[in-house]
């Protein structure tokens, strides 16, 4: 389990906080999805988690372990798939794993099965640098697991891949989920976060604004919607309409009484909509 | 060890790869063959001739004053050795008389060639017959000593200096741009949340940059003076040459977050360790703030490890000064990228 209490972070050293009392838990086997746009502070609060920033204020806590300064154990049981697609250009892609097997104490997985995992098999002896974003992504993805890790940290990992791929390696983390790692999810894709997480963090300017399941937000904060097509002379209209507020439902009435409808889709609040209605900001700002 | 092997590997690989690589390994090549082919055995110089004569002399052998037109005339032996002294590319003659027979006696300072002291003394011997009114008693030749007697031509002297300024120093510059490819590419964040340290890290870099250092050395020694027990002697030094290069050179990047930034000042420190060639091309210029230099011990000893004077001391010395300030700068280096590496 992970307990976060109360962390802060300043780059400037002074009251200006990325990361401004952060508190949260992850249970083991869970998926905890980080949500927020960019400079929202996820990054900070994975990279300290990940021993790349020194701990300033508050306390992590690993399976009962203080983490204030991570040790060697702890880099052993923790993987890390970047955004940036950060490997030796130079290098072959096989290489690239081989190369960082070496670097832990633990049993690791085989450089080649992992890229057998996320199809790149075939361009394992292929340098990097002629690797393409997509094919980098998933490298990076394969190396994060490299050392069996039982806590993930995923920083956008379907980021730049098409859906086919996007699903595989959803499905590689549901898997690995399974196999009781607990995964921590960065990411500003609410539909990644609303497919694969047990739980999420909302985090605007540094502050967690709420954490819960998916469910339990759309519940709590989500509406009911209805997209409906109709024409209304000669036009084509739509409009989306709640099914839960009175105006709404009395608007869906009087359309669906006086217009040639075309199609009608119930549809229920996205986690961005939850998102933007919570925070009051967007995604992508 | 698994992981320090595996690193090194990793640089190697990296490093063969990087175009930097290619211009350290043809550098030494071309050196090698500039000091072979181009740079002659001997440098002709403005040599000062100073002379001095019995007033006999002067009178009756009149001509050997204008034989000698130019010539810095002073009043006796003594006059000559000490202007000697103050003048590195002169050398002395003293005339002297005993019943009829002239004496030439020609001051060296010690470090002229055979071939140049060949050339004075013929010279000396033919003036002297030009007239045969006197009878000639020989040339007789005597040392300044302040320099030993050596016969190491002009071209292979400057090996060492070669030595030091591109194997040995290569680590000032090339780790340089290792580190900063790794800060670029974002390859050290990978690096740092494995159980790697640092030290390792870091350690690894300075180990290639020491192999580049053998084989650049390697192929100098081998066009020039060749390979020989001197070349492991020379490999002795190096090993600590590096580490103060490297380690010098991974202290500088490690303040900066732009190649372009620190290579400024990687530049001004490699100049402003050139300063001691101009001490071991010109020996009586060797002021104390220039000895204490690292660059000063390193040249001198790689000096007397090709070029064996009997000093074998100077090689102990320079190892040590080498060691403790290549062991300081790695572990102030250490601390730096503790801070500043990953983050950077």
């Amino acid at each position: 389990m992970i307990q976060v209490n109360q962390l802060y972070h300043s780059y400037k050293h002074n009251k200006d906080y990325a990361v401004n009392n952060v508190s949260f838990e992850i249970q083991e086997g869970e998926i905890f999805g980080f949500l927020g746009p960019s400079g929202a502070g996820k990054s900070t609060t994975q990279n300290i988690l990940t021993g790349l920033l020194p701990m300033q204020k508050g306390t992590i806590n690993v399976n009962g372990l203080d983490i204030k300064k991570p040790n060697r154990d702890y880099f052993n049981t923790i993987g890390v798939s970047f955004e940036r697609a950060n490997v030796y250009k130079k290098l072959t892609g096989i290489q690239n794993l081989e190369f960082h097997a070496k670097m832990y104490d633990v049993e690791t997985d085989d450089p080649m099965k992992l890229l057998e995992k996320v199809d790149l098999a075939d361009a394992g002896g292929k340098k990097a640098s002629d690797f393409s974003k997509g094919m980098l992504q998933r490298l990076v993805f394969a190396r994060s697991m490299i050392n069996k890790p039982k806590i993930w940290f995923l920083d956008e990992p379907t980021s730049g891949l098409d859906p086919a791929t996007a699903s595989r390696i959803k499905a590689i983390i549901t898997e690995k989920q399974k196999k009781g790692t607990t995964i921590f999810l960065t990411t500003h894709n609410m539909y990644i976060a609303d497919e694969l997480c047990d739980r999420v963090a909302f985090i605007v300017d540094g502050k967690i604004s709420l954490i819960d399941s998916p469910r339990n937000l759309k519940i709590k904060y989500g509406e009911r919607f209805i997209t409906v097509e109709y024409i209304k002379k000669g036009n084509l209209m739509t409009e989306r309409l709640s099914i839960v507020e009175q105006k709404d439902k009395a608007k869906l009435n009087h359309i669906v009484n006086n217009y040639d409808i075309q199609t009608m889709h119930t549809n229920e609040a996205t986690l961005e909509e939850i998102f933007i209605k919570v925070t009051g900001r967007g995604l992508l700002e | 060890m698994k992981r320090f092997f595996a690193l090194f590997k990793r640089d190697m690989l990296v490093g063969s790869k990087n175009y930097f690589f290619i211009i350290v390994m043809l550098t030494p090549i071309l050196l090698g063959l500039l000091v072979r082919f181009v740079i002659p055995e001997e440098t002709s110089t403005q040599v000062q001739v100073l002379i001095a004569m019995d007033e006999q002399i002067k009178e009756e052998r009149s001509d050997l004053l204008h034989l000698y037109d130019g010539a810095n005339q002073l009043d006796s032996k003594s006059a000559i050795q000490e202007a000697m002294k103050k003048d590195v590319n002169s050398y002395g003659i003293v005339f002297t008389k005993d019943n009829e027979s002239i004496h030439a006696e020609v001051i060296f300072q010690g470090y002229e060639s055979q071939k140049q002291r060949n050339l004075v003394l013929q010279s000396v011997e033919m003036m002297l017959n030009s007239d045969q009114v006197m009878q000639v008693d020989g040339v007789k030749t005597t040392e300044l000593g302040q320099y030993s007697k050596t016969t190491i031509p002009f071209n292979l002297q400057l090996v060492p200096i070669f030595i030091v300024m591109e194997p040995a120093l290569l680590g000032l510059f090339l780790i340089a741009t290792m580190i900063f490819s790794e800060k670029e590419e974002k390859t050290i964040l990978a690096y740092g949340v494995s159980p790697g340290k640092i030290t390792e890290f870091l350690l690894s870099k300075v180990l290639f940059m020491f192999l580049l250092g053998v084989l650049g050395t390697f192929v100098i020694m081998a066009l020039t003076v060749g390979i020989g027990t001197s070349f492991l002697k020379v490999v002795g030094i190096l090993v600590f040459a590096n580490l103060f290069g490297a380690s010098l050179g991974l202290l500088i990047s490690s303040f900066f977050d732009s190649i372009s930034k620190a290579m400024i000042w990687v530049v001004v420190a490699s100049m402003v360790l050139s300063f001691p060639l101009v001490a071991f091309m010109i020996p009586t210029f060797a002021p104390a703030w220039l000895k204490i230099m690292p660059t000063y011990p390193m040249l001198y000893s790689i000096n007397e490890a090709i070029f064996p004077s009997g000093n074998s001391t100077i090689i102990g010395s320079s190892i040590l000064i080498l060691a403790v300030s290549g062991l300081l700068l790695f572990i102030l280096s250490v601390v730096s990228y503790k801070k500043t590496l990953v983050r950077g």
